[in-house]
Formats: structure tokens, C-alpha cells, sequence
């Protein structure tokens, strides 16, 4: 069965800010890897065979990243034409000639591999018509997903691309993972979207559900790249510091940490984990690098800065004083000194997925969402940004 | 459903003897049932069968199933949900003259009118199955033919139905004949042996290369070949390039699709209820049941864990439905019942296994007395059933998970069924009123079904709350007291989280003490009234001292704006309220055992069947 991994999906317009022209949302990084790189190793892990890779023409380094971390070989296909699910599949479906199921995961995905590892298991020894992994939906966040209706043996009954939230069957999110049949093709060829083909499929014939509820994580919105810091980094256990890393004497480093090689750790700086400070990256002194921080590859932070959940994407810089919270930091942004992200949100469509991890008293969590500063920006010394913002690429913020 | 697996080989290639190759097996097909079993194989003296009644293990014990001779031998394990497993009725099934054992998974639906003709032809038939006439049907065209793989294709393409058989014979010593349709078999390819199983975690103890097999495929396997040909049109299958690596372990394999088995039990729910529901529609037992109860003295009800919750759940209905007091008692406290009880009482002994001791002992001590004893099980023909004078099954199937939740649900469903119909044969509710609780009962399914739909993910996102807590309580009244004690017990024996269920009224007295800022304190509204009305002061106890309030309760509930997390209950009937009111417990107490790190199926210190006192 060989394995289909689509990592040519265009990103939100939320999301779309931190992508510079020629990348996808699959290069951000999350924890010093993109994103593509948990997808495809994840799916290698659970099944050993030729990979074929859907890319868009002209993001060659989706390819050349996802081939660096591979286990196996890789089949390159740039898709030169189409955005949807099933033009990307169709992009790949010569490849796909010599076998009768292939297995499909969308490439902006982190999903731990034990879901995918129930997926195939159960495909195999229930032979269903196609098999595809189900999330269970919590009813304020299933606008922004395909849905499946399961019924009580765990076959699908109905796919929805988008609907009110029925009330009779449990209804479930539509995972990104699927192992499906080759004459499914026939189907998308025939005009049919994904969700169209398995639907059809679904009412006919048997399509089975995948019940997963660990680590899943859809990379469409910023808040789920915030949401992936938080589930990775809650993962850490203990302390790694690379030899090459340097850590002054007068650091303060507590809780769980990665500190990647050519890192530097400047005199008094505290750093409160889980955190994650990527390679060649350099934090002043006093710096205050606190719980759900992901510090990425050559990022600058100066001095007297904190950070607190949030996700700095490579090359950013910080001058100093700076105070970023909930917030994502687009590669190569700076910002200057004096700059505060405001993050307790008063309206929720300013954060599209935001999961509110429930406070210490119930019925009392306090929405948090900061700034998602686009790549190349610039923040000026001596600003406040208001919550939820999103801040394009390549400009000059103003309040 | 039932487990078959066959094995055959050179002698010296097996990594284990046959017999204990086949009887581990057998225990990883366990899952697909596990009232009666049983192994043969082919020896210098003919086809060797040792089977019976009882689990793998007991049967083990009692027939020593992995001593079986022979470089060539199969085995099955079977789950009767019609009429009672027996040693006649346990596969493997044989021919007239001992040559030819079958075993078989499915149904051959035209069995009837096969084995008419075959006893016509002077064929003896030992057992009621169906499987029977499959080595009746091979010994006669054999008869004829004198080729055996030519005479089992023609009995197979004779056969209607679904099924995945495995056949050996004395004729040809070193094959296993196999045949599928409809029901599961794949091939599993060892270094100088071959299996053929109905699922892959029977086999993967012995090798990771797998065949799995398609509808209407039939062959052979040797210790050094495989032969698979389309019954459809006589094409030899080409079946090295069908040959998969497994990369998983055997547990992945039987869930389902489910993380564990308790969240598959958990949504297999609506399925059980409605089997239950067909069972207890049509079952003679009910009537002779309410015939006893209502000639009873004193009623005793009696059960261990979960099932002594649904006692209680029944001791309230029966008083509200029936108007009959019902004494419920736990199973291990039977003495201080024991003593009172008299020839024209009743005891009513609930246990999903049959076989819980403690619930055995009190039936025991109670028959002793001359009490009548009605059992409620999950598994036909156990102990407890067995030394009953009547028994009423639910049918909810194996249950894996230790932690019970589909065999809470179905054993409420039996005895709400049992009181309405005692209410009706003893005129305390009339003909109308039986039928409008019944209505509900038969909505039970659809009720399960929008409930989990509509709080599975509001578990998950409370149990991320819920972790890090030390204490809970769980409270309610009248109906809702044994499903806020069952609730509670879920949370315990999962999820490691110390949790205490009391009647409402009664927190005031005592354990309101240890309420302090963010308590959790979970309250089971049942859909009435006057419950809703009196445990609105509970829950303004328990929030004037700052406890958080989870409420269960019914979409129509006027509390609901005292609730800091709501589990929503479609809008029903009370009588549902075990049903309906113990699913978001059940969600509840699985995603804060798997959030806090551990496996809800394998709950420490605990067994699946108690069978120590």
C-alpha cells in the first residue's frame, strides 16, 4: 500500500501572513521541524512504503524538506494545476496505478503515529471498501471542518462538507487520514471532491471510522499552530541542553527545556519551561523565556524581553523590553523595543479555533489570543498591539 | 460471531508444540467469543476433537486443549447469542466416520434443506448447528469423487450464507482446506508452517506475513504451499504479491477502530440496547418471571459493582412502577439477608459474567432457604443462570473493557422492562400506562446515540479540567442516586480520582464539610419535576461554597443556569434516566484516565469477572 501525502494545501488568510512567496504552511516550524515533517514520518513509521509527495509547483522545498527528514524514498509530484483535495490526488494518480488501497494523510497534520497505526490495523483485519479517521467535534469549532456522520457499528454513514451539527449519530471531524481504494480515482475524475467521493462511497458500501481522540492537530488557522506549541512542548520531560549550546553561569534554566545546538543563553536570563529554544538562536540577558515558548532557528532575543505561549518563527528579532504573548512572530520580523501584545480576547471570531484549555474555575476561562505578526514586519519601538491582530507581511506597523 | 484458526507444518519448524500454538490463538480470538470452544487435529489415528462448554481457560484446565497431537490442527471459539452453548453444539464439527472436523464462522443459511437431504442419505447428525452439514456434505460427494479438494470446492459452492470455514481430514494429512465468504479469514505465512485464522492478532505471535483472503476464495495450505483459487471463476490467485508486512500489535488489531475497548463498548451502546430490547420483547422468561415476583413474599435484589447499582435502579422502580418494596443488597453482605428470607420470596442475582462469586454465594445461601432465584446475565448458560430457576439475558456481548458501561445500560433495560411488566401483571399501572414506558424503553437507542453525539467531545474538554482534581462528588435523588453511584464508581476504578455519590439531601449532612472553592461536584438531574425542584437547593448549597457545578441533566431542565458545564440530555422520560444519565459519566471518567495517562481497559487492581470472594 504506498502512501500519498498532500502538502500542497494553500493556507488560510489568517494563516497566510507567516508564508513567504514560494513556501507553504507545511514549512512552518513547530519545535525546530515543519510541519511536514511530523506528517510524513509519522505515516512512514506505521507504513514502510514508497511515499509519493503532492506539492505545488514552485514550492520545491516542501519537497526538498520533506526528503531530508524522510525514512524512506520519495516520489516527487508537483501539482501544476487546481487547489483542491481531490485535484491533488488526481496529480498523483499515475503513481498510484500499481496498487489496489494507497494511503492518504494530509501533509499539514501533526497527529501522533498510534492514530495512524489504528487506522491500518483495523483496515486490514475489518477489510472495509476505506477507512478514515474521525475526531470527535466540539460543537463551537466544527464550522471549519468536513464532517462525518458514524453510525453504531463505527461505519460512516454520511460525509457533510459543512453543516449544522446534526443531532441524531455522533458526528465527528473528518481527520486528514485515510487509507482508500484506487478505484476511489474514478470517482475524482468523474468531478467528485473527496468528501463527495466518500459519501458515495459511505452509502453504498463501507467506510469505516477511526475513533481518535490524542494528538491531532489540523494546521489551518494560527491559533492551531499555537495549539500545536502547546501539545508538543506539554510532551517534554526534563532538561536538554546540546553540547554546543552555551549557557551562561547565571542563567536560571527550570522545568521541561530543549536547547538546541549553537544556542546561546545570555547572563540572567530565566527560562521556564516547557520551552523550546531552537538552534543558533540567541537570548539576552534578563530575557524572561517562559511556559509554551517555541524559540525557532536563528531568532534573536534581546534583552529584558518575555515570551509566554507563543511560536517566533525563524530569523524574527526582538530588541528589547519586548512582551509577547498567545501570539506568533512571522520569519524574519522585528521588533523593536517597547512592544506589548495585548492577549485577553473579548471576541472570539478574532481567533478562529482557539481552544480555551479550561481555567482553574469552571465556567469562568479567560480567552487569550495575541498578534500574528506576518513575515518581514516590522514593529516599531514603543507599541501596543490589540489582541487578535493579524499583521501583514512585509509592512511597517502603524497603530 | 466466532474465532477459528488452523495451523500446519514440519514438526520440527514449529516454534512452539501445535496444541499450544493453536490455544494461544484462541485466547487472542477470545474478543470474538468465549461460551464454548474447542481444537482437533489429524493424527496417525484418525481426526483427534477436544471440545466443550466453558471459556478457553476453563476448558484447558478441564480437557487440556494445547495437549493435542499433531502437526496439523485447528481450533474455534465460539459466542452463542441463541440457545445455550453445549458440548455437542462446540466446534469442530465431524463426518460420519470421523475423517473429516470443520470449524466455522457465520451462518449457512440453507443448512436446513442440506442436512434433510444428507440424513435422507443416511448421514447421522450429532449436534443442532448449522456447521454440521459442512463434513457431512464433503464425506458424501468424497463418497463419489474420491478427491478430496474437489469435493470440498463442490460442498462449498453448494453452501449459502456467510462463511469462513476451515476444514482437515484424514484423506490428506498435511492440508488445511479453507474456504471464505462474507465472514473474515486471512493466511498467515510462517518459516516452515502456515496458518489460516479469522483475524490477524491470532497469528502474529508467530509470524508478521499476512494474506488476507476475499469473498468466494478457497485453497489449501501446507507446511511448504499455498493454494488459493476465485470459487467465481476457477482463477488461481496469484497470492505472492498479496503478502503484507505487519507492523502492529495484536491489541491494535481487535478495537475496532477504537483507542481502547471501553470507548468501543461505549458507542456500541445503542446496538446493545437494541438487541436487548429483541430479547427480552420475545422472551418467555420475562412472563414467568413477573408470575414468580408477583407471588413473592419479599423481593431481593442483588449484585456486585456496577451490577449492584443496577439493582438498586431497580429496588426505586419497582416501588414507583410496580408498587412492591424490592430489598437491594450487596452480593457480599447476602448473610444478613440470607437469615430473613423464606420459600415464597424472590432473589433477583445480577452479574454480566454469571460467575461472580459474591453474587454466587448469595444465591447459593438463598437457595438453600427454598428462595426462588431469578438471574440476569450476559453470558448464556454461566454459573449463576445455570443454578437459577429462571434467567432473563441481556445481550450485549463481550465485554473487554474492566471498567462495565454497555452492560450497565443493557441490565437497566431488562429490569425497567421487568418492573413495567410487573406493574401491568399486578395491576398497578394498566395496560396504556405499560405501553407509554415501554414506548420509551424502545427510544432507548436513539436517546444513547444523540447523547453521546452530543457530549463526547464536551468530556474530552472537561476532562482536561477534571485531571488535575483530587475529590468529586456525585449526587442526586430517587432514580438518579444509583446512576450518580455508578457515575462515581466509573471515576474511581478508571480514572484514580476519588469520587463519592450520596443522595442529594443527605450531603448536607456530613460531606458538604470537605466542599471548598472548585470542588467538582457533578449532579444527575433526572428528568422530573419534582427531583428538579428539590435538588435546586442542593446545588445552591454546594455553589454558596464555591463548588463547580457539572450538571447531567435534560435539554427542557430549568437548573441549567446553575451550571458552570452542562452535559445536555435529549429530552426523554425519567425512566430513561439510567440510560441516558450515565453516558457523559461513562465519556467523563475514560477521557480523564486517558488524560491522566492511563489505560481505562486495564484499571489496577481490578478483574473483569470477580470469581473470589
Amino acid at each position: 500500500m504506498k502512501n500519498l501525502v498532500l502538502a500542497g494545501g494553500k493556507a488560510s488568510k489568517e494563516l497566510s501572513v507567516l508564508i513567504p512567496p514560494g513556501r507553504n504552511k507545511v514549512l512552518l516550524k513547530v519545535l525546530g521541524k515543519p510541519i511536514v515533517y511530523y506528517s510524513v514520518t509519522s505515516l512512514q513509521r506505521v507504513n514502510r512504503s514508497d511515499t509519493i509527495l503532492v506539492y505545488r509547483a514552485g514550492e520545491e522545498e516542501v519537497y526538498r524538506e520533506a526528503l531530508a527528514y524522510s525514512l524512506e524514498p520519495i516520489t516527487p509530484v508537483p501539482q501544476e494545476r487546481g487547489s483542491t483535495v481531490h485535484e491533488a490526488v488526481l496529480a498523483a494518480c499515475r503513481k498510484l496505478e500499481d496498487t489496489d488501497y494507497f494511503f492518504l494523510l494530509f501533509g499539514d497534520l501533526i497527529i501522533e503515529p498510534d492514530a495512524l497505526t489504528l487506522l491500518i490495523s483495523t483496515h486490514l483485519s475489518e477489510e472495509p471498501d476505506a477507512t478514515v479517521l474521525a475526531i470527535p467535534a466540539v460543537p463551537k469549532h466544527i464550522e471549519t471542518y468536513g464532517l462525518l456522520v458514524i453510525n453504531e457499528y463505527g461505519y460512516v454513514e454520511k460525509v457533510l462538507e459543512h453543516s449544522p451539527y446534526p443531532n441524531r449519530y455522533p458526528v465527528y471531524i473528518v481527520g486528514g487520514a485515510y487509507i482508500l481504494p484506487t478505484w476511489i480515482l474514478d470517482l475524482l475524475e468523474k468531478g467528485f471532491t473527496l468528501p463527495q467521493a466518500l459519501d458515495s462511497m459511505a452509502r453504498k458500501g463501507k467506510v469505516k471510522a477511526i475513533h481518535w481522540s490524542g494528538l491531532w492537530i489540523d494546521i489551518g488557522y494560527p491559533a492551531d499552530l499555537l495549539e500545536a506549541v502547546y501539545q508538543l512542548l506539554s510532551k517534554l520531560k526534563g532538561v536538554a541542553i546540546s553540547d554546543k549550546a552555551e549557557v551562561e553561569k547565571t542563567a536560571v534554566i527550570e522545568g521541561p527545556v530543549v536547547i538546541e545546538e549553537k544556542a546561546y543563553i545570555d547572563h540572567y536570563t530565566v527560562i521556564k519551561g516547557p520551552a523550546y529554544i531552537g538552534r543558533e538562536s540567541f537570548i539576552g540577558a534578563h530575557s524572561f523565556i517562559r511556559e509554551y515558548a517555541d524559540i525557532e532557528e536563528k531568532v534573536r532575543i534581546g534583552a529584558y524581553n518575555e515570551i509566554k505561549y507563543s511560536s517566533i518563527q525563524p530569523y524574527a528579532e526582538f530588541h528589547s523590553r519586548v512582551i509577547v504573548m498567545n501570539s506568533i512572530v512571522g520569519e524574519r520580523a522585528v521588533l523593536e523595543s517597547n512592544i506589548t501584545t495585548l492577549n485577553i480576547i473579548m471576541n472570539e471570531e478574532k481567533a478562529i479555533r482557539l481552544r480555551t484549555h479550561l481555567a482553574e474555575k469552571l465556567g469562568k476561562e479567560i480567552k487569550k489570543m495575541g498578534t500574528v505578526i506576518g513575515y518581514n514586519s516590522k514593529i516599531p519601538t514603543n507599541t501596543i498591539i490589540n489582541p487578535g491582530e493579524i499583521i501583514k507581511p512585509n509592512t511597517i506597523y502603524r497603530t | 460471531m466466532c474465532g477459528i484458526i488452523g495451523l500446519v507444518g514440519s514438526s520440527d519448524k514449529f516454534p512452539l508444540k501445535p496444541g499450544i500454538m493453536v490455544y494461544r490463538g484462541l485466547l487472542r480470538l477470545e474478543y470474538r467469543g468465549y461460551d464454548s470452544a474447542g481444537v482437533g487435529s489429524v493424527t496417525s489415528k484418525g481426526v483427534q476433537i477436544l471440545k466443550g462448554k466453558g471459556s478457553i481457560r476453563e476448558l484447558e484446565k478441564k480437557l487440556c486443549l494445547s495437549c493435542i497431537d499433531g502437526a496439523i490442527v485447528i481450533g474455534h471459539t465460539r459466542w452463542a447469542t441463541h440457545g445455550a452453548p453445549s458440548d455437542t453444539n462446540a466446534h469442530p464439527h465431524t463426518d460420519c466416520n470421523n475423517k473429516i472436523a470443520v470449524v466455522h464462522n457465520g451462518i449457512i443459511q440453507n443448512y436446513q434443506e442440506l442436512r434433510d437431504i444428507l440424513i435422507g442419505k443416511g448421514h447421522i447428525f450429532r449436534s443442532e448447528t448449522d456447521t454440521e452439514v459442512v463434513p457431512h456434505l464433503i464425506e458424501e460427494i468424497y463418497r463419489r469423487l474420491g478427491d478430496f479438494y474437489e469435493s470440498f470446492k463442490r460442498a462449498i459452492s453448494m453452501l449459502k450464507g456467510s462463511y469462513a470455514i476451515v476444514v482437515i481430514t484424514s484423506y490428506e494429512p498435511d492440508k488445511l482446506f479453507f474456504a471464505k465468504k462474507d465472514s473474515p479469514l486471512i493466511i498467515g505465512l510462517g518459516d516452515g508452517f502456515n496458518l489460516v485464522a479469522s483475524d490477524i492478532p491470532a497469528i502474529l505471535e508467530y509470524t508478521r506475513y499476512v494474506i488476507t483472503l476475499r469473498d468466494n476464495w478457497i485453497g489449501y495450505v501446507s507446511s511448504n504451499k499455498i493454494l488459493i483459487e476465485d470459487l467465481a471463476d476457477s482463477r488461481v490467485v496469484e497470492w505472492k504479491k498479496l503478502v503484507r508486512t505487519v507492523e502492529w500489535s495484536i491489541e491494535d488489531a481487535v478495537k475496532g477502530g477504537y483507542p481502547h475497548f471501553m470507548m468501543k463498548e461505549i458507542h456500541e451502546q445503542p446496538r446493545a440496547l437494541k438487541e436487548t430490547l429483541y430479547g427480552v420483547q420475545r422472551d418467555p422468561a420475562i412472563v414467568k418471571a413477573v408470575e414468580l415476583l408477583a407471588r413473592a413474599d419479599n423481593v431481593y435484589i442483588t449484585g456486585a459493582g456496577t451490577s449492584y447499582h443496577a439493582c438498586y435502579y431497580y429496588s426505586i422502580l419497582s416501588s414507583i412502577l410496580a408498587k412492591r418494596l424490592v430489598y437491594s443488597f450487596i452480593a457480599s453482605e447476602y448473610s444478613v439477608y440470607a437469615s430473613t428470607a423464606d420459600k415464597p420470596d424472590v432473589l433477583i442475582v445480577v452479574s454480566q459474567s454469571g460467575e461472580t462469586m459474591d453474587a454466587l454465594k448469595a444465591l447459593r445461601a438463598f437457595k438453600e432457604k427454598g428462595v426462588s432465584i431469578i438471574a440476569v446475565s450476559n453470558v448464556v448458560d454461566s454459573a449463576i443462570p445455570r443454578e437459577s430457576d429462571l434467567a432473563v439475558y441481556t445481550r450485549a456481548g463481550p465485554e473487554i473493557g474492566v471498567a462495565a458501561t454497555k452492560t450497565f445500560t443493557t441490565q437497566t433495560l431488562v429490569l425497567s422492562w421487568l418492573s413495567i411488566a410487573l406493574g401491568q401483571g399486578t395491576g398497578a399501572l394498566t395496560k396504556s400506562e405499560a405501553e407509554y414506558y415501554r414506548g420509551w424503553l424502545k427510544k432507548s437507542a436513539e436517546i444513547v446515540a444523540k447523547t453521546i453525539s452530543w457530549n463526547e467531545a464536551l468530556a474530552m474538554e472537561l476532562a482536561d479540567w477534571m485531571r488535575k482534581k483530587r475529590s468529586v462528588y456525585y449526587l442526586s435523588r430517587g432514580i438518579g442516586v444509583p446512576i450518580a453511584m455508578e457515575g462515581a464508581l466509573k471515576l474511581k476504578e478508571i480514572a484514580y480520582i476519588h469520587a463519592e455519590a450520596y443522595p442529594a439531601g443527605e450531603s448536607k449532612h456530613g460531606p458538604i464539610a470537605l466542599v471548598e472553592e472548585d470542588f467538582p461536584v457533578i449532579f444527575i438531574v433526572p428528568e422530573h419535576r419534582e427531583l428538579e425542584k428539590a435538588l435546586l437547593g442542593n446545588i445552591q448549597e454546594m455553589k454558596a461554597r464555591g463548588a463547580s457545578i457539572i450538571g447531567v441533566a435534560a435539554e427542557s431542565t430549568s437548573l441549567s443556569n446553575y451550571f458552570d458545564y452542562w452535559f445536555k440530555i435529549p429530552s426523554s422520560h425519567w425512566i430513561l434516566t439510567s440510560i441516558s444519565h450515565i453516558l457523559p459519566q461513562q465519556l467523563l471518567a475514560y477521557y480523564t484516565s486517558v488524560k491522566r495517562g492511563f489505560n481505562p481497559d486495564r484499571p489496577r487492581n481490578l478483574a473483569k469477572t470477580v470469581t473470589v470472594e
